[in-house]
């Protein structure tokens, strides 16, 4: 299977117009990284976005001295590196490599030339990426809400 | 009537024989009647406990204890609960059940399953796991996702390591918020879902969790094509009677106590958006 097949079968392009996806075949490689290595840094530029195949990765955001706190998982069907889609184009957290992760790395600068060169293929682009952050977002807010404890009393 | 023959209005006396602390504020019991053996039951019903002078709450059976008892998880959250935390193994509680429908065990058999289980909502699920892991064959693949606040609420764990490593069940387990080190996944159960692949021509999916949860799990559930009746959830209300008289559980047109606490998404009436239902 070429890149461009492997990305046509993640969960992120199910149904997509493979006419339309053909316009990133100059964007898209495989890559591999190993256990612990670093996909992306925060604060640094997002060079590429990947589309997770297999493997483990933990967002994480880490203080100056390096002590880090882990955010959230991410695996095999999920997107890594979104905020590609916004400048400055810099990752907010870091993504390690918790267990080996091969990944289709799109580059993003070509991903964005692509955007605007064909305004069909940005445009149903971006309504899954939107869809991918929307939800990331709520399951975030489920994070937060500790929906896992008892409720209280119902409102009245 | 009870299956048993018993009125079940009226509490039989059991004794606690073993109490064990699961987490900061969840406990498990083992009970058994001081009479004959515990009743059979099905995976998903409840029992009324009553602790004689306190009050009497609805807890779901989380699965047969030794010597023909049975097991109760339990959260200390409400006032009979908080006093049943306190009790001494030797303490005689009265029990009337069990009651309602449980889960659908043999409309899944032949399926794929997913359970999706969050917080305490893993103790009701513990019965139809056991039941899967001694059917296995019956039953296609079976996944579990499991969620909780943090990895010191998580509930049985030598369980979960049994079912991963003995029942071919594939188990993941995710916490809200965890340290470094933490092997598992971070996030809701919901980002989960699509990494399991399902196939909706196939599987049918149970959940269980506070009911927020489960809105969130079945609209995620959705997005990877099942429908609506391929979906079953338990369903929680204040329960009294727990035989469909007082109404304290109405749901639309349910009694909750009486006609579930398990439904099939598309029968629940209100589709858990309806305020005030």
């Amino acid at each position: 299977m070429t890149p461009l097949e492997q990305l046509a079968a993640h969960p992120f392009f199910a149904g997509f117009d493979p006419a339309l996806l053909a316009v990133l075949e100059p964007c898209v490689h495989e890559r591999q990284f190993g256990k612990n290595e670093v996909l992306m840094r925060q604060n640094q530029e997002i060079r590429e976005c990947h589309f997770v195949l297999h493997g483990r990765i933990m967002l994480e955001t880490c203080d100056t001295r390096g002590v880090c706190m882990p955010i959230q998982t991410l695996e095999g069907g999920a997107v890594a590196g979104l905020s590609w889609l916004v400048p400055p184009y810099h990752s907010f957290f870091d993504a390690r490599v918790l267990e080996p992760v091969t990944t289709l790395a799109v580059d993003c600068q070509c991903l964005r030339l692509a955007m605007d060169n064909n305004h069909d293929f940005g445009y149903k682009f971006l309504k899954r990426a939107v869809r991918s952050v929307m939800n990331r977002l709520q399951a975030s807010r489920l994070q937060l809400a500790e929906v896992y404890a008892h409720p209280t009393e119902p409102r009245r | 009537m009870n299956a048993d023959g018993s009125d079940p209005w009226v509490p039989q006396p059991w004794r606690v024989r073993d109490l064990r602390r699961d987490t900061s504020d969840v406990f498990s019991m083992q009970m058994a009647p001081l009479e004959g053996v515990a009743p059979p039951f099905k995976p998903g019903q409840f029992n009324m406990l009553y602790q004689f002078g306190q009050g009497e709450v609805a807890i779901s059976i989380s699965g047969h204890a030794p010597d023909g008892g049975i097991l109760h998880t339990v959260r200390a959250v409400g006032a009979v609960t908080r006093v049943l935390e306190q009790i001494a193994p030797g303490t005689v509680l009265g029990v009337r059940g069990p009651f309602g429908n449980g889960w659908p065990v043999e409309e899944l058999r032949g399926h794929d399953v997913v359970i999706v289980a969050g917080g305490l909502g893993l103790a009701p699920l513990r019965p139809l796991i056991e039941w899967l892991a001694l059917h296995r064959a019956d039953y296609g693949r079976v996944d579990i996702i499991y969620g909780a606040r943090k990895p010191a609420d998580l509930l049985y764990p030598t369980d979960i390591a049994r079912w991963q490593r003995d029942c071919n069940i594939r188990m993941r387990v995710t916490v809200d918020n965890a340290s470094p080190g933490w092997p598992g996944e971070i996030g809701a159960v919901t980002h989960l879902v699509p990494s399991i692949d399902l196939d909706p021509a196939k599987t049918l999916a149970v959940v269980c969790g506070p009911e927020v949860m489960m809105r969130f799990t079945v609209l995620a559930l959705q997005q990877e094509g099942m429908e609506q009746s391929a979906i079953y959830l338990s369903m929680e209300r204040h329960m009294q009677c727990a035989v469909g008289y007082c109404g304290h559980c109405f749901y639309g047109p349910h009694f909750i106590c009486r006609d579930g606490p398990v439904f099939r998404f598309d029968r629940l009436h209100g589709g858990l958006i309806v305020p005030e239902l």
